[in-house]
């Protein structure tokens, strides 16, 4: 990470490369927390051997 | 939460203390606002109070324990009035709450939380590959 005033210093085409460097590195994070996220998710599927019952209840019977 | 085994009830079903297939299990409905599961400590019926339990079901039938996988037949509890219910508890009836084991905790149902009307209520187990429960 560039400091203020260096980046105050650099040209235009200067600040363009770190601008697409700088998003190219958020893109990466990006992708890595959807890996992350994506294990999550597999490693929660795996734990859930507990089906899910359905409840049906009737109306009372009238007397 | 999510349905779970009691731990308690992973050691009966190491130990032996537990028997799926030939013991009696019966479902009971539970009220969450005089219950609150511990499934790390809580192992017999007592530990649920007793204002908790609104209905209590017969004897699964049917039971099965293929391939780890617990099935039994759908169960109907008649008549069922009482508070609105959370929880599903399945446990193992010796008849004495203290040596009665807690099994399975079911908080996620279709139809749950239920008010009861007093009409029959009827548990339909989960017909995909985990059934009522599977070990693995």
């Amino acid at each position: 990470m560039k400091t203020t005033k260096a980046l105050k210093d650099m040209s235009l085409a200067e600040l363009e490369k770190e601008n697409q460097k700088l998003m190219s590195e958020k893109e990466a994070i990006r992708e890595k927390q959807r890996k992350i996220n994506d294990l999550i998710a597999e490693l929660n599927r795996k734990e859930d051997r507990i089906g899910q019952p359905t409840l049906h209840q009737s109306q009372a019977r009238s007397h | 939460m999510a349905n779970q085994l009691y731990t308690k009830a992973k050691q009966g079903l190491i130990d032996g203390s537990i028997d799926l297939d030939t013991d009696n299990i019966k479902a009971v409905l539970v009220d969450g606002a005089d219950y609150t599961p511990n499934l790390a400590t809580h192992d017999n019926l007592d530990d649920i109070p007793v204002a908790g339990r609104v209905a209590t079901s017969g004897n699964l039938a049917s039971k099965t324990v293929t391939d780890g996988v617990f099935d039994a037949a759908d169960v109907t509890i008649s008549a069922v009035s009482g508070d609105q219910f959370e929880y599903i508890v399945l446990y193992k009836d010796t008849g004495v709450e203290s040596t009665s084991r807690l099994i399975l905790l079911i908080d996620t149902a279709t139809g749950l939380p239920c008010t009861p009307n007093g009409g029959d209520i009827t548990i339909a187990w989960d017909n995909g590959a985990n059934k009522i429960f599977k070990l693995s």
